[in-house]
C-alpha cells in the first residue's frame, strides 16, 4: 500500500471537508488544496508516481468549473498521461481523475478509502 | 533558380544572415554572411532541421531579418513557432526546398565501405528518379531509394514546405503518403510487462545529455522546467526513475506541438527510440481531439 | 607470452567471473551483461570506460533529518575487471588519474581505480573518425593496462605488465599455452597496419588564440553536452543535494561544460553565457591549459566527440588537421 496524493480543487476540497466528521480518511491519504484542478502541474503528478505514491485529481465537474477550461484540461491531462504510462508498461491505474461537486465529498471520502486500500 | 542565386537576391534585399547548409560530404549548419553566399548547398544529406537556430540565444532578436533554409517537415516547425509567436513573421524569410527525403552519412560510408573521410570536392550526390547516386573521385555507386532512405522520410507527409517565401527547384508530385503509427502498435501489442522490460531498457541508456531538448526546435523555453531547482520535479541523479520522469516530461512538453522532424532521435547518442514516444503522443492526441481545443498547425495554410 | 585460442574463450570469461566482476565491451557502454564474441569485435563502446571508475552518477552519503544521521557510502570491496578495454580510454583514465590524484588525492576515484584490473586490446581495426597517433598515443598503447592483449587469427596472446596482471593470467593458466613465435610476429605486424591505418593530423595549436577565428564554428553548436559526457578525459562534475522529504543523499553527478547552467552564478551573473565562450573552454582546456599543467594533451583521439556531435563539429577541423 503507497501513499496516495490527492490534489483537490477548492470545490473538492470543501466537499472533502464537510463530511470530514462522517468518514475518516486512510492515514496514506495527503490532501494537496490547489485552487484550480487546471493548475496542478503534470510534472507533479509524474514525480509523486515516480516516488512511489498513486495520485487522484479531484475536481469540479467539466461544465461546472469556475474558471472554466480547468477541469476538462486536467481531465485531458491526466487521460493523456494514463495513455503514455500504459504505453511505457506501466500501471495507468495510479492516476484516477474524478469529477467532485462540493456535495460529492462523501463520494470522494469513499472512493479515496477504497483506492488506499487497493 | 538554384540556392545561391536566391541567397544572393536575398542579401540584396536586405537579409542580413541566411541560416542554411555547407559542404558535400562534410555537411555542417551555415550562418552565411552575403560574402559567404557562395558556400550555401543543398544535398541528400541535408539531414538538420535549422529552425532550432531562430529561437537559440535570442538570435531572432538581434538580427534584422533572418532567411532560413527548410525541407517539407522543417517548415512545419516555423508554423507552430509562428502560432506560438516565437517571433514575428515578418522577421523571417523562409527559402523552402522541396525535398527527395535525406539519408544518414554514416550509412553512405558504411555501404561505400571505405575508411577514409571524403573531402568536400571529390564527393558528389544527389537524387536520380528512385536512385541515390554517389560519386566519389569519378567512382559511381548507386543505391536503391528504400533501402537507404531514413526512417522519418519514408512516412513522410509533407516533402513540400508548407510554408515559404522563396521556393528553391520544383514542387513534388508525390502519392499521398499517410502516417500510420505502425512502430507505435507494435508496441502497442505487446503485454503491459514486456512494454516496460522494453522501456526500460532504453531508458537506462540515457546519459540525460539533454540533446534531444537543445536540438528540437520546439523545446526553446528561456527556463526548463529540468532546470528549475525549486521544485526540482527531476532531479539531477542518472537513474532508471528520473529518466523515465525526464523522457515522459520532455515528451508530454510536446504534444500536440511536435511536428514529427525527428531531430530528437537522430541525435541521441544512444539510439533511444524517441520518435516512438512522440508519435505515441501524437496518436492519442488526434485520438482525445486535442487539437480542437488547442490549437492544431494547420498544415498547407 | 601467453596465448589463449578463440574456442576457449567462453570458459576464459567463466573463469574470470568467478572471482572478478567482468566488464566489457557492448555498443553502447562497458556491462557485465555483454556477448563474449562480440565483445572482441566492436572496437569501441559509445561511452567511454570513465564511467567504471568515475560514474556519472556517484552517491557520497546519505542524511536523515530526525535521527540527524549521517551514512557514508561504503567502499567498493569486490574488483572490477574491464576486459579488452582499448587504448585510447586507457589513456583516458591515466589522465584522470592526473586530474584526480593532483594535490589533494580524490578517495572516491582512488577505490575505484585500486579496484579495477585493466586486460586491454589493441585494436587490428581503428574506425574512420579515429585519430590517436596524432595525440601522441598508438593503437597499441599499454601504459596503464595490467594485461594487454592482442587478437592473432584464431588465437588472443597476452602480456602481463604488472603484479596484478600476473595473477590474472595464473588464475586462468589452464586455459593457456605459450604463443608461437610466428604469433607474436603476427601480433607486431598487426600494431604496425593498425598504426598506418589510422588517420594522422598535424595539429596546430597555436591557433587556438583568445579571440581566434576558429571559434565561430560555436554558432551551430547546439551546447548540447554529448562530446563531453562520451569523452573518455571529460572530467567535470557536480555535487549536489538530493532531497526525499526526511532524509536525502548527496551525491556526485557528471557535468558538462557546454551548459550554459554550469558556470552560472548565483547572483544571476554567467561568466560563460554564449556558446563560444563555451566551446572555447572546451578546446583550450584539452588543447591548450591542460598541456601547460600536465604537458600532454587532454585528448586521448578516440574520436567519440567527432563522431558523435550532432551537427558535425570536428575537433580536428578546429586544430586545422585537414
Ligand atoms: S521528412 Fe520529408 S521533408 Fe523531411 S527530410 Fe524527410 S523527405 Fe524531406
Ligand atoms: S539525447 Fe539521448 S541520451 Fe541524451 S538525454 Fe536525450 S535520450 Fe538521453
Ligand atoms: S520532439 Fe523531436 S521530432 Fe518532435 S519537433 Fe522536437 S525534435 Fe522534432
Ligand atoms: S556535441 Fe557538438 S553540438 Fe553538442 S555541445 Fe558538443 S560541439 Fe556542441
Ligand atoms: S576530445 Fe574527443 S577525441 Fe579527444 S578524447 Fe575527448 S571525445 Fe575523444
Amino acid at each position: 500500500m503507497g501513499k496516495v496524493i490527492v490534489f483537490c480543487c477548492d470545490a473538492a476540497y470543501y466537499g472533502l471537508n464537510m463530511v470530514s466528521k462522517l468518514i475518516e480518511l486512510p492515514e496514506d491519504v495527503e490532501v494537496v488544496r490547489v485552487p484550480c484542478l487546471g493548475r496542478v502541474e503534470f510534472e507533479a503528478v509524474v514525480r509523486a508516481l515516480l516516488d512511489s505514491a498513486n495520485v487522484v485529481l479531484a475536481g469540479c465537474h467539466e461544465n461546472n468549473c469556475k474558471n472554466i477550461d480547468g477541469s476538462r484540461l486536467a481531465k485531458m491531462r491526466v487521460e493523456l498521461l494514463r495513455r503514455m504510462l500504459e504505453f511505457v508498461g506501466m500501471d495507468a491505474d495510479r492516476v484516477k481523475h474524478l469529477e467532485i461537486s462540493t456535495y460529492e465529498g462523501l463520494k470522494l471520502a469513499e472512493f479515496l478509502n477504497e483506492f488506499a486500500a487497493r | 533558380m538554384d540556392l545561391v542565386e536566391v541567397a544572393k537576391k536575398l542579401f540584396d534585399e536586405g537579409v542580413e544572415v541566411i541560416i542554411g547548409y555547407q559542404g558535400n560530404f562534410n555537411v555542417k549548419p551555415i550562418f552565411a554572411k552575403a560574402n559567404e553566399v557562395d558556400k550555401l548547398t543543398f544535398n541528400p544529406l541535408c539531414i538538420y532541421n535549422l529552425t532550432n537556430y531562430l529561437t537559440m540565444e535570442g538570435f531572432v532578436d538581434k538580427v534584422d531579418k533572418i532567411g532560413v533554409v527548410v525541407k517539407g517537415c522543417d517548415s512545419k516547425t516555423i508554423l507552430q513557432l509562428l502560432d506560438e509567436n516565437a517571433f514575428s513573421r515578418d522577421k523571417i524569410v523562409v527559402i523552402g526546398i522541396p525535398c527527395n527525403g535525406v539519408i544518414d552519412v554514416n550509412k553512405i560510408v558504411e555501404e561505400i565501405g571505405e575508411f577514409r573521410e571524403f573531402k568536400d570536392n571529390e564527393f558528389k550526390i544527389k537524387w536520380e528518379g528512385d536512385e541515390l547516386v554517389v560519386e566519389v573521385n569519378g567512382k559511381s555507386y548507386k543505391f536503391p531509394k528504400d533501402k537507404i532512405l531514413l526512417e522519418k522520410c519514408k512516412v513522410c507527409e509533407t516533402p513540400n514546405p508548407v510554408v515559404y517565401d522563396v521556393l528553391v527547384g520544383n514542387l513534388i508530385q508525390q502519392p499521398h503518403r499517410k502516417e500510420e503509427f505502425k512502430a507505435v502498435k507494435e508496441i502497442e501489442s505487446l503485454s503491459l510487462e514486456q512494454r516496460w522490460e522494453f522501456w526500460i531498457k532504453e531508458f537506462e541508456k540515457c546519459i540525460r545529455c539533454y540533446a534531444c531538448r537543445n536540438v528540437c526546435p520546439l523545446c526553446y523555453c528561456e527556463s526548463c522546467v529540468l532546470e528549475r531547482l525549486e521544485p526540482e520535479f527531476v532531479r539531477r541523479a542518472v537513474r532508471l526513475d528520473e529518466n523515465i520522469a525526464y523522457h515522459l516530461i520532455r515528451a508530454y512538453h510536446l504534444a500536440n506541438r511536435c511536428v514529427g522532424c525527428g531531430e530528437c532521435e537522430r541525435v541521441c547518442p544512444v539510439n533511444l527510440p524517441l520518435s516512438l514516444l512522440n508519435k505515441k503522443v501524437a496518436k492519442e492526441v488526434k485520438d482525445l481531439g486535442f487539437s480542437e481545443f488547442l490549437k492544431p498547425i494547420e498544415v498547407g495554410r | 607470452m601467453k596465448a589463449l585460442d578463440k574456442a576457449n574463450l567462453d570458459k576464459f570469461v567463466e573463469l574470470l567471473s568467478e572471482e572478478f566482476n567482468v566488464y566489457s565491451i557492448t555498443d553502447t557502454d562497458f556491462s557485465t551483461d555483454f556477448d563474449n564474441n562480440k565483445a572482441l569485435e566492436i572496437l569501441k563502446p559509445i561511452k567511454s570506460a570513465k564511467e567504471i571508475v568515475f560514474p556519472q552518477t556517484e552517491p557520497l552519503f546519505k542524511f536523515d533529518l530526525v535521527g540527524k544521521e549521517i551514512v557514508v557510502n561504503e567502499k567498493q570491496n569486490s574488483t572490477n575487471l574491464m576486459l579488452w578495454i582499448k587504448p585510447c580510454d586507457v589513456r583516458g583514465i591515466n589522465i584522470l588519474k592526473k586530474v584526480f590524484e593532483k594535490d589533494v588525492k580524490d578517495v572516491y576515484f582512488a577505490n575505484k581505480l585500486n579496484n579495477t584490473i585493466f586486460v586491454g586490446l589493441a585494436c587490428n581495426n581503428p574506425s574512420r573518425n579515429c585519430f590517436c597517433t596524432s595525440v601522441s598515443i598508438t593503437p597499441y598503447y599499454k601504459e596503464g593496462m595490467d594485461v594487454f592483449a592482442t587478437s592473432v587469427n584464431g588465437a588472443i596472446i597476452f602480456e602481463a605488465l604488472t603484479e596484478k596482471g600476473k595473477e590474472v593470467l595464473e588464475k586462468v593458466n589452464s586455459l593457456l599455452r605459450d604463443a608461437t613465435k610466428d604469433e607474436v610476429e603476427k601480433a607486431k605486424e598487426i600494431h604496425l597496419q593498425a598504426e598506418n591505418k589510422v588517420r594522422r593530423y598535424n595539429f596546430n595549436t597555436s591557433r587556438l588564440t583568445w579571440d581566434s577565428d576558429v571559434w565561430r564554428i560555436s554558432e551551430i553548436c547546439l551546447s548540447c553536452g554529448i562530446c563531453t559526457y562520451l569523452c573518455p578525459t571529460c572530467h567535470c562534475f557536480d555535487i549536489i543535494d538530493e532531497n526525499y522529504v526526511y532524509e536525502g543523499e548527496r551525491i556526485r553527478i557528471w557535468d558538462s561544460c557546454m551548459y550554459s547552467e554550469y558556470t552560472l552564478q548565483a547572483s544571476g551573473h554567467n561568466p560563460r553565457a554564449y556558446r563560444l565562450q563555451r566551446l572555447r573552454n572546451r578546446i583550450m582546456h584539452k588543447f591548450v591549459w591542460f598541456k601547460e599543467m600536465f604537458d600532454e594533451y587532454a585528448c586521448t583521439g578516440c574520436g567519440r566527440c567527432v563522431s558523435y556531435c550532432p551537427v558535425n563539429i570536428s575537433l580536428i577541423e578546429i586544430l586545422g588537421g585537414v
